[in-house]
């Protein structure tokens, strides 16, 4: 199931590039990570993990960040928005507190195209 | 040597194939002063993971990266240079401009300057680490040394630049924000990148070779 996730993101929609901080719950993703098809880098906190991943946007690759639902609430997405970086954020659904304002869905495929049309960041929620 | 200086000669270094992101309000206002081109990126408003966002580009090209930040922002931000050091990033370069003093309000003293050895941090981090302390007082044309030296440089790399607190009154600019003449500079993939090869090779990975 999970692995039919990277690959549908890796493969279908092109997101080569991922970082983050692990979190309760996301041990089956991490576990099912593949590198033939993606790139993962661990970051050392929220915020590097989320330029970091913007960076590699601005550089012309699909990025995603892999987050804990609560430390989303505290990161300032203003410097995405403000440059219209697009990063997709994937979390676990559990105990979802997320913060207004910020585009959330458990279908992947709507995640991506919101991101990619409004140049936004988005949450993808995994169920 | 004031910073301006220190600016200005490093700014005439970078190659039209490089990027150079500048941080801080008042380096970007020099460097503005100096050198105006589309592979320069001013980032101004000295927020938080700018060095991760840089670090992220360089992952993702293979063009070199340079960041010009004082040691203000080295000392709030060690994190994001931590992980810019173990990256291995062979196209990363900082160059961090260390007058031991907050040079934005009235000079007021920096802890940096009292740490046992500015580069071992760095060192051990897992920079390389170019230290210019007496470098300008000793060649008659460091311009010309260092763009020797950085012909030949691999990443991850910091460069130390002793500067004075002294500041040069530079003229009010309206520095652009937009992001579109960096993107396309980066993704440009007629410029080549100064035969580096990126640490991890995500291009080929996209490609599937």
């Amino acid at each position: 199931m999970v692995r039919k996730l990277w690959k549908e993101l890796c493969e279908c929609f092109e997101y080569r590039f991922f970082t983050g901080i692990p979190f309760e719950g996301s041990s089956d993703l991490y576990s099912a990570m593949d590198s033939e098809i993606m790139h993962y880098v661990p970051a050392a906190n929220e915020l590097i993990a989320l330029r970091m991943a913007s960076g590699a946007r601005v550089s012309g690759f699909k990025s995603g960040v892999l987050l804990e639902p609560l430390k989303i609430n505290r990161l300032d997405m203003g410097f995405n928005i403000e440059f219209e970086i697009p990063i997709l954020i994937i979390t676990s659904v559990k105990d979802i507190l997320l913060r207004k304002g910020l585009y959330r869905d458990s279908s992947l495929s709507k995640v991506v195209a919101y991101i990619e049309k409004n140049k936004k960041p988005g949450v993808f929620l995994l169920e | 040597m004031r910073r301006y200086t220190g600016v200005r000669v490093l700014t005439q270094i970078i190659l039209d194939c490089d990027l150079a992101v500048y941080i801080g309000k008042d380096i970007c206002k020099e460097a503005y002063q100096y050198r105006q081109h589309d592979n320069n990126l001013y980032l101004s408003d000295e927020e938080e993971g700018l060095i991760s966002f840089a670090l992220g580009m360089a992952i993702g090209t293979d063009k070199r990266i340079f960041v010009f930040c004082e040691d203000q922002y080295f000392i709030r931000n060690m994190s994001e240079f931590m992980q810019a050091g173990v990256s291995k990033c062979k196209n990363f370069v900082v160059v961090l401009f260390v007058s031991g003093g907050y040079t934005n309000v009235s000079n007021t003293p920096l802890i940096f300057n009292e740490v046992n050895s500015q580069h071992g941090i760095l060192y051990n981090m897992g920079f390389m680490v170019h230290n210019y302390s007496n470098f300008f007082k000793q060649h008659k044309n460091p311009i010309k040394h260092i763009r020797k030296f950085w012909a030949r440089i691999r990443g991850p790399l910091a460069v130390l630049l002793p500067v004075d607190n002294r500041k040069k009154d530079m003229p009010v600019v309206e520095l652009s924000k937009n992001m579109t003449a960096t993107k396309e500079f980066i993704r440009n993939k007629d410029i080549t990148g100064y035969s580096y090869v990126p640490p991890f090779s995500i291009e080929e990975l996209a490609l599937g070779v």
